[in-house]
């Protein structure tokens, strides 16, 4: 015991101490102390804690209903959003497909979209006046135009939305895999699906159930595509936690039922994080080689495969292409889904780029999702160095789970709960009032993009090969410079695309700019509303099209940034 | 070895921090004057120097949409008031200054309805203040009585039908014909957000009819068992959609539902359609945009004087008049109405139903709350 204190002392250096009181500092003040004073707020409104919430969501049917509904679609979406998901990446990097690179195009568009654009997009072909309905219609005339609602509409539109994760953590997953086991399984006979199940799925494991976990949250937590497909029969239970949330008096509502999805989300991870302390599979190899692209050897399933992807390719492409050319018609045209390609015009366009108040919005949320996105990456990647390098002791745990907390809240009482804190001063905040300044809403874009970005990167740490640190020690190299040339560059793949996954996310949001923008700096979420709910502009539905489109080409950029030199790299490489 | 790894992290964690907090700040400050001048018209900014007072005042509003916020702010510049505009839904905005109300960032508070006023009111998040000038010529009733808001803009809150498919005589009279009358069945539009201003107006007129002090939150069985119906026979919104979209399409059963009035007249003309509109005996609930003073404001002299100076001014039958011509809105001051559009005008000359606005704001909320959790499907 003595001895362990001592130890602790003598690893207790300026520098660490440093970041412990960083640390300690970031995790109280803007997660800890905001939630539980909201928390408190509203569960205590009275002066006591009172049971009542409870008995009035256990009364309402439409709420059990909500909520059953929610679990229902976790884990089916979870399976359905596997299997799709596992094909993409099979597709584009394990098989010899025909076309993969356009295929691999086309399966990422979902990273430039997502949420209620996306789910208009699928409407646009699918819902009662769409383009596919319009066209059955006229081959059956008897086909129910309301084919595509329910739960089937909603586990479809999620199932193609949600594969993003798949196609970039599965994909840096599968470049992983080292061919020459791929190649040893198959001299000793093994065939195609047997070295597919056995040598590379156990590669692909951490990384799989870290996406199937964000699926599985995705699923609890569906806002958009119930709302806008799932009818009166399959709503989920996070529209209500939203309208509870937004209205002034029922805010205990919203925050019961979001602890309830979060629970839900805790027991998720700690199970996850049991699974990944088994240990993982990794090649031992030390000189990786890169996978070579396996042909189907059996003919039919080669074909059945390629019209698969190919399916899969227009259901992914369709919605987009029908976007961007609406983008250039009349919000008429949009209502009445009437394409005439001898009215496209660029008016549109023109109209959003006169006025500075139209763009300005795209320069003050780049601003905003990139600097977040700097800082979430800096205390993530040293979060998982400390997990990492103190696994099993109270501090990873510590870490680990407060920085899951975020979580527990939807981002409406996250905002919140940072505003009714820093409206007032706070020694610890050093005496400041942030609300009306600038930073608040920084705060508030960091802290709830930490549990995502934690939860990725830390399952590229696991999946290190602690061997190569070991190997660079030995040969004199000091911590620091092994992290720096070492670790980093290994899992700053991973780092990227998080990074680039906040930005894309953080530029449309709503929920938390609403409360915490600056009255000079309105954010691109805050004016797509204002254009949503505007009268006075015949044209705002397409004006809505025209940021959508211009959201896509940015979120197209920050990707190309993240992956456009990586793949450059590749070909070098080949 | 470790101990320069530790460091230099933490030094890249200060710096992004230090980063994030210099550059963000004085970026928009330095964009903000720049965007502005080259805005405004030349005259506008010798008029700034010449008229005003210099104070800076942060407006709120949930009114700045389609250009507003920029026509005030430009508008206001030529008598020498330098504005900021701050706009956002009425609900967000609500909750804003609530969250705000310990260091207000806000100094007017324009928009709004008699429910969220009302319940500002009384969290004590408003300062009442002397009667403006302008406050007489405005048409009775909408005023608050306390001097804490004023009325500006006026919406009728109206039961709109398509008049191509129903004749004022086949038409409902008042609200509770729609789950009276079978007919109607399957036909109107519910809302399924209760969040709206438009939505609790309406709920706020059908509900006022039965309060009953002994009843559940205020309301007598007979009033729950209405919404109840309300709800049942009525076709649920879908979301993203407006009613006259719905209107429009023929795949649709909806052809009536709850409209404001200058909805009606701006919907007639986008989508082609012809309105009618329900004159119930009882009236109708106005919602009644305002303006007022955030509580706070009077500890600054300068401010608070300028303040009142911008309320002088924005309510004036002239900039109202110019308000309703730019945006078709409906002024509550009856000099300015002229200015307004004529259907709008017709509209607004139905009588107000007689709704006590504080007791709706005290309960719109657990209302709304039993409504989804007991009578949504």
């Amino acid at each position: 015991m003595k001895a362990k204190l001592s130890r602790f002392w003598k690893d207790l250096t300026p520098g660490r101490a440093l970041i412990a009181v960083l640390f300690v500092w970031f995790i109280m003040t803007c997660i800890i102390v905001p939630i539980v004073h909201l928390l408190g707020t509203i569960f205590l409104a009275d002066g006591s804690f009172s049971l009542e919430p409870i008995h009035k969501l256990m009364k309402s049917k439409k709420a059990m209903n909500s909520l059953r509904n929610s679990f229902i679609l976790g884990p089916t979406l979870s399976l359905s959003v596997g299997i799709v998901g596992i094909f993409l990446v099979l597709v584009t990097e394990y098989f010899d497909i025909k076309g993969a690179n356009i295929l691999r195009l086309g399966y990422m568009t979902t990273l430039l979209y997502g949420g209620i654009i996306l789910v208009s997009g699928y409407k646009f072909i699918y819902g009662s006046n769409g383009f596919l309905t319009n066209a059955l219609i006229r081959i059956f005339p008897s086909f129910n135009r309301n084919w595509f609602q329910g739960y089937w509409a909603v586990l479809f539109v999620m199932t193609f939305s949600c594969t993003s994760n798949h196609m970039i953590f599965l994909r840096n997953a599968m470049r992983a895999v080292d061919f020459q086991t791929v190649e040893a399984a198959r001299n000793m006979g093994a065939n195609q699906w047997t070295i597919l199940r056995r040598v590379v799925l156990p590669v692909l494991l951490p990384s799989l159930f870290a996406v199937t976990i964000l699926t599985f949250i995705t699923g609890l937590s569906a806002m958009s595509a119930p709302l806008l497909v799932g009818g009166t029969q399959f709503q989920t239970i996070n529209p209500m936690i939203k309208t509870f949330a937004d209205s002034t008096n029922s805010k205990d509502l919203a925050a019961l039922l979001s602890l309830v999805l979060g629970m839900a989300t805790m027991v998720l991870l700690y199970i996850m994080t049991q699974i990944e302390k088994r240990g993982h599979y990794m090649s031992v190899s030390k000189v990786k080689t890169r996978i070579v692209k396996q042909k189907i050897n059996n003919p039919v399933v080669n074909v059945i495969v390629h019209i698969l992807a190919y399916v899969l390719f227009a259901i992914y492409v369709v919605p987009v292409v029908l976007i961007v050319l609406f983008s250039f018609t009349s919000s008429k045209n949009i209502a009445t889904r009437t394409l005439d390609f001898g009215s496209l015009s660029l008016d549109n366009y023109r109209y959003l780029l006169s006025a500075s108040s139209n763009y300005r919005p795209f320069i003050v949320s780049i601003v905003y999702s990139v600097l977040a996105a700097v800082l979430i990456s800096v205390i993530i990647v040293a979060a998982c160095r400390i997990i990492q390098k103190r696994k099993d002791t109270l501090v990873a745990g510590v870490l680990n789970y407060s920085l899951m907390i975020p979580w527990l809240l939807p981002t409406t009482l996250v905002a919140l709960a940072l505003m009714l804190l820093y409206n007032q001063h706070h020694w610890y905040m050093f005496n400041r009032v942030l609300t009306g300044t600038m930073i608040i809403m920084l705060i508030g874009y960091v802290v709830i993009k930490l549990p995502f970005s934690l939860r990725m990167t830390k399952a590229a740490f696991f999946s290190l090969d602690n061997a190569l640190e070991d190997a660079s020690r030995n040969l004199g190299a000091k911590g620091w410079y092994t992290f720096r040339r070492v670790v980093f560059p290994a899992i700053l793949p991973t780092v990227m695309a998080v990074a680039a996954l906040n930005i894309n996310s953080l530029l449309g949001d709503y929920d938390m700019s609403a409360f915490l923008y600056h009255p000079i700096n309105p954010t691109l979420g805050v004016k797509v509303r204002s254009l949503t709910e505007d009268l006075t502009n015949a044209n705002s539905t397409a004006l809505t099209f025209v940021y959508a489109v211009l959201m896509m080409i940015i979120s197209g950029i920050v990707l190309f940034l993240v992956y456009g030199r990586g793949s450059q790299d590749n070909t070098q490489s080949k | 070895m470790k101990k320069t790894l530790a460091l230099l992290l933490a030094a890249a964690m200060m710096l992004a921090l230090c980063a994030c907090g210099k550059t963000e700040a004085p970026a928009p400050a330095e964009e903000a004057p720049a965007a502005e001048a080259t805005e405004a018209a030349p005259e506008a900014t010798e008029a700034t120097e010449t008229l005003g007072t210099g104070v800076e005042l942060t407006v709120y509003t949930n009114s700045g949409s389609s250009g507003r916020d920029a026509w005030l702010t430009e508008r206001a510049a030529k008598e020498g008031f330098k504005v900021v505009v701050l706009e956002d839904g009425a609900g967000a905005i609500q909750q804003r200054l609530i969250g705000e109300a310990a260091n207000p960032i806000a100094d007017v508070v324009y928009g709004l309805n008699a429910i969220i006023w009302n319940d500002l009111i009384s969290r004590d998040i408003l300062v009442a203040y002397d009667a403006p000038s302008w406050a007489s010529e405005v048409s009775e009733g909408l005023n608050n009585a306390d001097g804490y808001y004023y009325a500006i803009v006026k919406q009728a809150i109206v039961l709109a039908y398509d008049a191509a498919k129903l004749s004022p005589e086949e038409a409902p009279k008042d609200w509770p014909d729609l789950w009276e009358n079978e007919a109607f069945h399957g036909i109107y539009r519910v809302e399924e957000k209760l969040t709206g201003g438009t939505t609790r107006n309406v709920l706020a007129g059908i509900l006022c009819r039965y309060l009953d002090p002994n009843g559940e939150l205020g309301v007598s069985e007979e009033g729950w068992a209405a919404i109840e119906k309300f709800f049942q026979y009525g076709v649920v919104a879908e979301s993203e959609t407006n009613l006259y979209q719905e209107m429009v399409d023929e795949t649709k059963p909806t052809i009536m539902g709850q409209m404001w009035s200058s909805g009606v007249v701006q919907y007639d003309n986008e989508f082609g359609t012809t309105s009618g509109w329900a004159i119930p005996e009882v009236g109708v609930p106005y919602a009644v945009e305002g303006i007022g003073l955030v509580n706070g404001v009077q500890n600054d002299e300068a401010k608070y004087a300028e303040a009142l100076r911008f309320i002088e001014w924005f309510g004036s039958a002239e900039i109202q008049g110019e308000w309703a011509e730019q945006f078709g809105t409906m002024p509550a001051n009856e000099k300015a109405a002229e200015k307004a559009d004529a259907v709008q005008a017709e509209i607004c000359s139905i009588p107000a139903q007689d709704i006590d606005w504080a007791v709706v704001a005290a309960n719109i909320d657990d209302w709304c709350e039993k409504i989804t959790l007991e009578y949504m499907q």
